[in-house]
């Protein structure tokens, strides 16, 4: 009976892992504040690869004289202050550890890595929505742009929850 | 080999009287079940896949339609039932079965990282999902063994490391060290010839794939290939021949593009690693080659591979370019003619078979480079048709000679 002990711990383990990842989701579903998000046309052509929308936010770059760490050459976590505006949420600043946010401010965990000159780009892990295959086709005019609405969990991690196509220019 | 086979050609060698009659039975009983039942044990295996991809193409279908806490749960019943059959089977001692159904839940348990990921929107930028993925896999190798887990544990770890890589340009370093440590560790204790190459082969793969993502410059792995090369010294013999064996392959393999390039790039285009750094690690490295081998006597053999790794490049900025590839045209030529010359000598198949198709593969690579550019393309592809084919009649006919005499010379002996 001994030797059955692992194989089950083994399996309990990975159902944990699987738990964790739900967990993870419906916990900033919970404690999370839900926020807007707009996005910038993509390259048209890469919008919509079979079963996910692309999405390049307005807080994807940031300048980097809103950083003041040392300068960024490589991939480096970051924690980036939100704050809203007209109802949609902008970058405030850019910190190496975590922020202390209050009222309507948030703050979202990402990676920055340099791009062009003087700038930032910022991956949340919020980058693709996933849809059923071959349902994509109403993202995929060009040029199109949505407001998303994300929730934050006070711990820095943001889920999608819906993708609206914007209809106003 | 089959048992039909070894029936037939078994009477001539009694006819022959190479052996005896009671020799030729007692050779088929040895040989007589083994196979019929390797064979039968591959059905199972096919079955359960067949069976996963059922069930996989059926949930995928309809995928759509069931909420996100349903997609959990059906992900984790199939988690169990998987893994649960599997244990089943094995305490039945169904060994092939138990698994594969065990493999079976080890590959929806990644499936189901992977969908449960995408049914939430998460995006990840590392190898994350590859090493929660394998662990359990590596784990199940260490208590279970067997070929099937080992291949799924491999095809994780590599193709882990190859989505990173072209995924997000970046390398695992995690995945690299689960790879080297857990099958390493596997293909020591198991001594088995094939565990051992696929491993060595595997391991080189991912150094390769390191080299080309370092911020330093690729050239680097000439040094890692030696390191392997070199630090091989230390392991038990089948693992170390694999090991050098691919190491010298690769290292083969830099040299023809090293060659290559060197001869087609402008000039400015060719960067190379700091000398110093380099030099002193290579110097290190085969320092502790040369002293491993002249301990135990056999520092000549270390000739032969040696060559490959030597960083020639370092002279482009006396020579220039062009000379020192062909220095590395020639030092691929002397590579396999040695190969060639040793395999002669020791009368050893393999040997010679390898030293043919590099010899081969090296003449055919120079005449391209030189003949590509200014030869009618017809013209081109002719007389590089020709010239292979009077080459292989002519390496053919060296091996069949020296094979036959030493088949003479062996039995005069």
């Amino acid at each position: 009976m001994k030797k059955n002990k692992w194989w089950i711990a083994l399996i309990l383990l990975q159902v944990l892992v699987l738990f964790g990842v739900a967990g993870s989701y419906y916990g900033v579903n919970y404690f999370g504040k839900e926020i807007q998000l707009k996005t910038k046309p993509v390259d048209p052509s890469d919008v919509f690869s079979g079963d996910y929308v692309s999405l390049n936010y307005e807080i994807s770059d940031a300048p980097d004289s809103l950083w003041k760490g040392k300068p960024i050459k490589e991939p480096t976590p970051v924690y980036v202050v939100l704050a809203p505006e007209n109802g949609m949420y902008h970058i405030k600043k850019l910190t190496n550890g975590s922020p202390d946010v209050s009222g309507s401010q948030v703050y979202l965990k990402a990676k920055a890595t340099p791009s062009m000159i003087g700038m930032l780009h910022l991956e949340y892990g919020l980058e693709r929505f996933y849809v059923e295959e071959n349902t994509g086709k109403k993202f995929e005019k060009p040029g199109q742009k949505f407001s998303v609405s994300v929730k934050v969990a006070p711990w820095g991690k943001g889920v999608i929850q819906e993708i609206m196509p914007e209809t106003t220019k | 080999m089959n048992d039909q086979w070894l029936e037939k050609e078994g009477k001539k060698w009694v006819e022959e009287s190479i052996i005896s009659e009671d020799q030729y039975r007692l050779i088929l009983a040895k040989y007589e079940d083994n196979h019929s039942q390797r064979g039968i044990g591959l059905i199972p295996i096919f079955a359960s896949i067949l069976i996963g991809l059922g069930i996989l193409s059926f949930i995928a279908a309809n995928w759509g339609g069931i909420t996100p806490p349903f997609r959990l749960a059906l992900l984790i019943a199939v988690l169990c039932i998987c893994y649960g059959l599997g244990h089943t089977f094995l305490q039945k001692g169904k060994q092939a079965l138990g698994h594969s159904f065990i493999a079976l839940g080890i590959a929806s348990f990644g499936a189901s990282l992977i969908l449960l990921g995408q049914t939430y929107h998460f995006v990840s930028y590392d190898a994350r999902t590859f090493i929660i993925w394998s662990l359990p896999a590596l784990i199940y190798l260490y208590f279970l063994k067997g070929r099937l887990l080992f291949f799924l544990t491999f095809a994780i770890l590599t193709g882990g490391q190859i989505y990173t890589l072209t995924e997000f340009s970046s390398y695992s370093y995690l995945l690299l060290i689960l790879f080297g440590l857990g099958l390493g560790w596997f293909a020591l204790n198991e001594k088995n010839r094939l565990f051992t190459r696929f491993f060595a082969a595997g391991f080189v793969l991912h150094l390769v794939f390191l080299a080309g993502t370092l911020n330093e410059n690729w050239l680097w792995l000439v040094v890692i290939l030696l390191g392997v090369y070199s630090l091989s010294e230390w392991l038990e013999s089948i693992l170390r021949s694999s090991l050098k064996f691919f190491a010298s392959a690769a290292a083969f393999g830099v040299n023809l593009v090293l060659y290559f390039s060197l001869t087609n790039a402008p000039p400015e285009t060719m960067e190379y690693p700091e000398p110093l750094w380099f030099l002193i690690v290579f110097i290190l490295l085969a320092a502790f080659l040369i002293y491993s081998r002249m301990k135990a006597g056999t520092l000549s053999a270390v000739l032969k591979s040696g060559i490959l790794f030597i960083p020639w490049f370092y002279l482009a900025t006396f020579t220039g370019n062009v000379a020192v590839g062909i220095l590395y045209l020639i030092v691929a030529f002397l590579f396999s003619g040695l190969l060639l010359s040793e395999g002669y000598r020791t009368e050893q198949r393999y040997q010679i078979n390898w030293g043919i198709i590099l010899f081969l593969l090296v003449t055919f690579i120079a005449y391209i480079n030189l003949a590509w550019s200014f030869m009618p393309k017809s013209l081109f592809f002719l007389i590089g048709g020709i010239l292979l084919f009077a080459l292989y009649f002519f390496l053919q006919k060296k091996k069949k000679d020296v094979l036959e005499e030493g088949g003479i010379h062996h039995e005069k002996k």
